[in-house]
């Protein structure tokens, strides 16, 4: 179906494009067949699924592996794999005994899924984390890759969800920043203009971003996955009034059809919408510093750092029934799983250390440290990073485009950042409600109009719900 | 397979000649359909029956390697599965799509296969071209579909705004009744070639005699096929009917390339994917998909059962 360039390199049958279930149960098979256990693995050569599959990003991590492998001797397969890939992949390499030794870039969700699986090598990862210093990382970073006592992976990188907006457009209307939902929707209606939307949302059915954008909003108005008592929140008064927001916002004030990842972006970047609501990612890229996504607005045209000069930066949002403003994010991690060689937790620890500088520089914007210090320097990683040039045709460090205080202030969420269902004990919900996406389906019928808010978020809790009951 | 005289020997007095011929006969026989035999097992009867004693497991990914085969035997993932709602719906969304997209691409095979039969130059051009659908890569067609219906920037909804006069522009695989009808347009599409091949077969041996006498009884055209040429199809559609239903309702990639599932198409298939790939749960997807070729097998017998015998007791 979709040509993998993975290709293992043990002695069972390659998988070449896992099908479904049909094709994944026949792997089994002719793995079962002759083989029990986790395999070994080869003593001087480690696989790294590398989620960050970017081919210059792997081409970056390959120069930092070139250091371990010049200390150790050990060589570094870096196997680039595609987030929407991974959970086939993951049925069909464990099943076949193919697993790596290290998955690198791992979202929250699917590090409590492979745990649930008992896949990782928690040991291992609390063995790391233990060396460098648990009082190095963020805490925050910690708890979340936690399971009560539990270090179920090592926590790298941290990326925040952001709503970013027309500071100009702002400031000609007399509009305060969009901080609460009030504020959100007032402007949103304030500079929906001919030509000009007031926001741009994701609505993609398809696409787990669509629920980072909805949990980015909920989140500050105390509308939660899973509530105190373990049942699903989604039909709460919260999450209704959070629903209803998005109704509001998707359906009046955004472009009509099925906003994705790339459109949000691409409407802001032509100036054509007053907010959207995106990842940090965004931020080198909104500065004119990639050459296959520049803005295109007007004024961009003269100047390709004028809409990032003109772009405010909120982190956190309040809501009506929230007590105060919430940010969201996104930590990844290094995953040592359960078949792992021996030198896997000396190169996770190579990562976190000497190699961690370069590997945080591969993408700042994106990138903020789990790991903040070291022994010596409690703020060595993080001051650094302020300093590191983002960007990819041409770089610059950010702190110089939007200013040291903002980018502190992104910097701030790799503390403050909440999750869903996390914190609940229920964090093995995360990776099947991102897999089946029943909120981004909700949100896609409830933008075209074919769904209300309140059913919209009934829907939704019963699809969660059913998944709660199909783990339990 | 083998010879009753090779397994009831008879003890009493020394087995005449023929008798030994006999035996290496059947022994040769085995030989030969062995390799076939050890094909179908390992390919087909092993996987199966492994697929029916997961369904009755609960089991993690590692599990499976390692898991005997009647170890913690429970009904566990059969009362989930039947008493999921979700089943029930991507049952019927199934049922839904396979009845009409095979009644679809059944039909419009059909009429491609009378309009081509009649001999014009370049008809063997035009039938190659009709097989394209369903010769060309699904990835490759369905990528083609998703671009050509997109609500922004798709060549349909361009049209379907600018000459048409639709006030906006729809969301073909978004929306949720659309979505469904695309998907099975979609498939209508892709495998009326398939009809049209079987059909344009069974009726380059329908005689001329038969529908030339018709003619000569003042019959029109339409009764000339409601009653001559029909009936002599009616047991190749009846053969597609059956083929082209077991297929559709296994069908997994069509559906998956084009909505993933969502905006209402969720067809059994695609949802034991998701059981296996976003839940990790091997039970959960082997018992539905026990549970949907059950039905299959249900629905099997009720055709041999009243069809196949009438029709054979009518020719």
């Amino acid at each position: 179906m979709t040509p993998l360039r993975h290709v293992p390199r043990r002695r069972y049958r390659p998988t070449r494009g896992v099908t479904g279930l049909a094709a994944a149960l026949l792997v089994a098979t002719t793995a079962g067949a002759c083989a029990t256990g986790p395999q070994a693995q080869e003593a001087d050569v480690l696989t790294v699924w590398n989620l960050d599959g970017q081919p210059e990003r792997i081409a970056a991590m390959a120069q930092i592996d070139a250091g371990f492998t010049a200390a150790s001797g050990v060589r570094i397969d870096q196997v680039p794999v595609d987030e929407a890939q991974l959970p086939s992949l993951i049925v069909s390499a464990a099943v076949s005994g193919t697993m790596p030794d290290v998955i690198a870039g791992l979202p929250l969700g699917i590090v409590r899924q492979l745990a649930e699986q008992e896949l990782l090598d928690t040991a291992a990862a609390a063995e790391v984390v233990e060396e460098l210093g648990a009082d190095t990382f963020s805490p925050t970073a910690l708890e979340l890759t936690r399971d009560g006592d539990t270090q179920l992976s090592v926590p790298a990188e941290v990326w925040a969800q952001i709503l970013v907006y027309r500071q100009d457009l702002f400031d000609a209307a007399g509009l305060q920043p969009p901080t609460t939902y009030e504020a959100i929707e007032a402007a949103a209606e304030a500079l929906t203009t001919d030509g000009r939307y007031g926001i741009t949302l994701a609505t993609d059915p398809a696409d787990p971003f669509t629920q980072q954008t909805f949990e980015s909003l909920a989140l500050g108005n105390g509308c939660q996955l899973v509530d105190a008592d373990g049942g699903v929140g989604l039909d709460d008064a919260a999450c209704r009034t959070t629903f209803t927001l998005y109704d509001a916002l998707a359906r009046r004030y955004s472009p009509k059809g099925t906003q994705t990842v790339d459109s949000t972006r691409a409407t802001y970047f032509a100036g054509q919408a007053a907010m959207t609501i995106w990842s940090t990612f965004l931020l080198d890229e909104m500065a004119g510093l990639r050459n296959d996504a520049l803005p295109t607005c007007e004024e961009c045209r003269a100047d390709p750092k004028w809409l990032a000069q003109n772009t405010g930066i909120v982190t956190a949002v309040q809501g009506p029934d929230g007590d105060e403003p919430v940010s969201f994010g996104e930590v990844t991690s290094w995953a040592i799983t359960g078949s792992h060689g021996p030198a896997a937790a000396d190169y996770v620890r190579h990562m976190m250390s000497e190699g961690y500088t370069d590997a945080l520089g591969i993408a700042p914007e994106g990138k903020y440290p789990a790991r903040t210090g070291d022994a010596q320097d409690p703020q060595r990683f993080a001051t650094t990073w302020g300093s590191l040039p983002a960007g990819v045709d041409s770089r610059e460090p950010l702190a110089d485009i939007y200013g040291k205080d903002t980018m502190d202030e992104i910097g701030r969420v790799a503390t403050t950042l909440q999750r869903w269902a996390i914190p609940q004990g229920q964090g093995a919900l995360l990776g099947p409600v991102t897999a089946e996406l029943p909120i981004p389906k909700t949100i896609s019928s409830m933008a075209n109009g074919s769904l209300g808010a309140g059913d919209a978020a009934a829907e939704a809790a019963d699809a969660v719900e059913e998944i709660q009951r199909s783990l339990s | 397979m083998s010879a009753p005289t090779a397994v009831r020997p008879t003890p009493a007095a020394p087995p005449p000649p023929r008798q030994g011929i006999a035996r290496r006969n059947s022994r040769d026989g085995l030989a030969m359909v062995l390799p076939t035999v050890v094909i179908v097992v390992a390919v087909v009867v092993v996987p199966v029956l492994w697929n029916v004693v997961l369904a009755f497991q609960d089991l993690t990914l590692l599990e499976v390697r390692d898991a005997g085969i009647f170890e913690s035997l429970s009904l566990a993932n059969f009362t989930e599965v039947l008493t999921g709602s979700g089943f029930w719906q991507a049952l019927l969304n199934t049922v839904v799509y396979s009845v009409l997209s095979t009644a679809g691409s059944i039909a419009l095979g059909l009429l491609a296969a009378l309009a081509l039969r009649r001999p014009f130059p370049g008809r063997g051009a035009v039938r190659a071209l009709l097989l394209l659908p369903y010769v060309a890569p699904v990835v490759a067609v369905a990528f083609t579909w998703k671009t050509m219906l997109n609500p922004q920037f798709g060549v349909l909804n361009a049209w379907g705004t600018s000459y048409l006069g639709w006030d906006e522009p729809v969301d073909f695989l978004g929306r949720a009744p659309y979505a469904m009808a695309t998907v099975i347009a979609f498939e209508i599409w892709r495998y009326f070639p398939f009809a049209f091949m079987f059909i344009t077969a069974r009726l380059l041996a329908v005689p001329k005699e038969i529908e030339e006498a018709a003619t000569v009884d003042g019959t029109t055209l339409l009764q000339r096929f409601r009653y001559v040429v029909l009936p002599q199809l009616l047991p190749v559609v009846a053969l597609l009917s059956v083929l082209r239903l077991i297929m559709t309702f296994n069908k997994f990639d069509d559906v998956y390339l084009l909505t993933g599932g969502g905006a209402g198409t969720e067809i059994s298939a695609v949802r034991v994917y998701d059981t296996l790939t976003g839940r990790f749960d091997v039970g959960g997807a082997a018992a539905q998909a026990l549970v949907l070729s059950a039905f299959l097998a249900v629905a099997l017998f009720c055709y041999v059962r009243f069809f196949v015998r009438k029709g054979g007791e009518e020719s």
